[in-house]
């Protein structure tokens, strides 16, 4: 039996097929183990010992099967339904971790969250949190675009042009910091905007959130990298300070976003 | 057993999937029962069906994989104009 290359379909669903489609019956999958399989209302397929509501797939699926998702908008004035509502693998006691992050395999990689932190002091610290930068505190001197656009800056590939970029980083040290600050103010506010979605408690708000703060993270990630080797160049030596202090308000909304993400996995 | 699964049989009412036509099913009292009588359509029949051998209830599994390949790729995965081709395909 030979399985076409195209349409493409899943690895899973492969095996399965060739477990089926199996001349010799007595070597055949039986009805036991096909019920194993199991087939989401998206029609991922997910193989037997493999449970859909744990922690990754969970959310993609669990998405996707929420009756109603995305025909209301968020309202965020009406943000007072903040009894818990938390649900299943979202619930913020449950602290199964993902173990394909651990394994380092996860498209949504992110590092494991200290092991003295539980979930519900990550809670307790998200629902008090506010940001390290104050938004008076952005430079606004400069008027150069971040990423060339005025919206908010959701790509990292900005800070690596730049530091390919060694003529413009040397001729214009001054307004990469300065890039660098407004970026993170943009970020700021964003990581805010998702706190308060966050901070609704309800499983919808709560999948946005977290699709939220993973590309939040990488932003956040990116920036802090950008930072160390700021902070290591010797033309910025009469800046050290400043940018000491950026650097570790940017690691304490890093280690906040990874928290928020931990809690909601 | 069902011993006819194919395409035809197979009904969508109200999103729910129905399996219909039970006019070759047999009841089997286990897993392991075993029946001889050559049933069915010969594109999605078990190559022990098909060759006449004895069967068991894995035989509705096989149609149903036939079935599922066809939804994936559009063809079935053994086809043949004769019976006696899709023999020799099934055994090869």
């Amino acid at each position: 039996m030979v399985i076409p290359e195209y349409p493409k379909i899943s690895p899973t669903l492969e095996k399965l097929l060739k477990r089926i489609l199996v001349k010799d019956y007595l070597n055949r999958i039986d009805w036991k183990e096909l019920f194993e399989y199991t087939v989401t209302e998206a029609g991922e397929i997910f193989g037997p010992g493999v449970n859909p509501n744990s922690a990754q797939f969970g959310l993609r699926a669990s998405i996707r099967n929420t009756s109603n998702f995305g025909s209301n908008g968020l309202n965020f004035s009406t943000n007072n339904g903040s009894s818990a509502q938390y649900g299943g693998q979202l619930n913020p006691n449950n602290n199964s971790v993902n173990n394909d992050s651990l394994k380092g395999t996860s498209p949504l990689l992110s590092p494991k969250p200290g092991k003295e932190s539980t979930a519900e002091d990550n809670r307790n610290y998200l629902m008090k949190k506010k940001s390290p930068v104050k938004m008076d505190e952005v430079p606004t001197g400069a008027n150069t675009p971040v990423n060339g656009n005025s919206g908010i800056n959701t790509s990292i590939n900005y800070t690596n042009n730049l530091i390919k970029n060694e003529q413009y980083a040397k001729n214009d040290r001054n307004n990469r910091v300065e890039l660098l600050l407004k970026n993170h103010a943009k970020c700021s506010t964003l990581n805010q905007m998702i706190l308060d979605i966050f901070r609704f408690e309800h499983p919808r708000s709560l999948y946005i959130a977290y699709y939220l703060f993973k590309n939040i993270e990488k932003e956040i990630a990116s920036l802090s990298d950008s930072l160390k080797k700021e902070t290591n160049s010797p033309d910025t030596a009469n800046n050290q300070d400043i940018l000491k202090e950026f650097k570790v308000a940017v690691e304490k909304e890093l280690e906040g976003v990874k928290s928020s993400l931990f809690l909601l996995r | 057993m069902h011993r006819d699964i194919k395409p035809d049989n197979i009904l969508l009412h109200n999103g729910s999937i129905k399996i219909a036509d039970f006019g070759f099913c047999k009841p089997l009292e286990s897993q392991n029962d075993m029946v001889q009588t050559m049933l069915g359509s010969p594109i999605y029949m078990a190559p022990e069906v098909i060759k006449g051998e004895v069967y068991t209830n894995k035989a509705d599994i096989w149609s149903l994989g036939v079935v599922l390949y066809q939804m994936l790729f559009g063809k079935c995965p053994f086809e043949s104009k004769s019976i006696a081709k899709l023999i020799k395909m099934l055994e090869d």
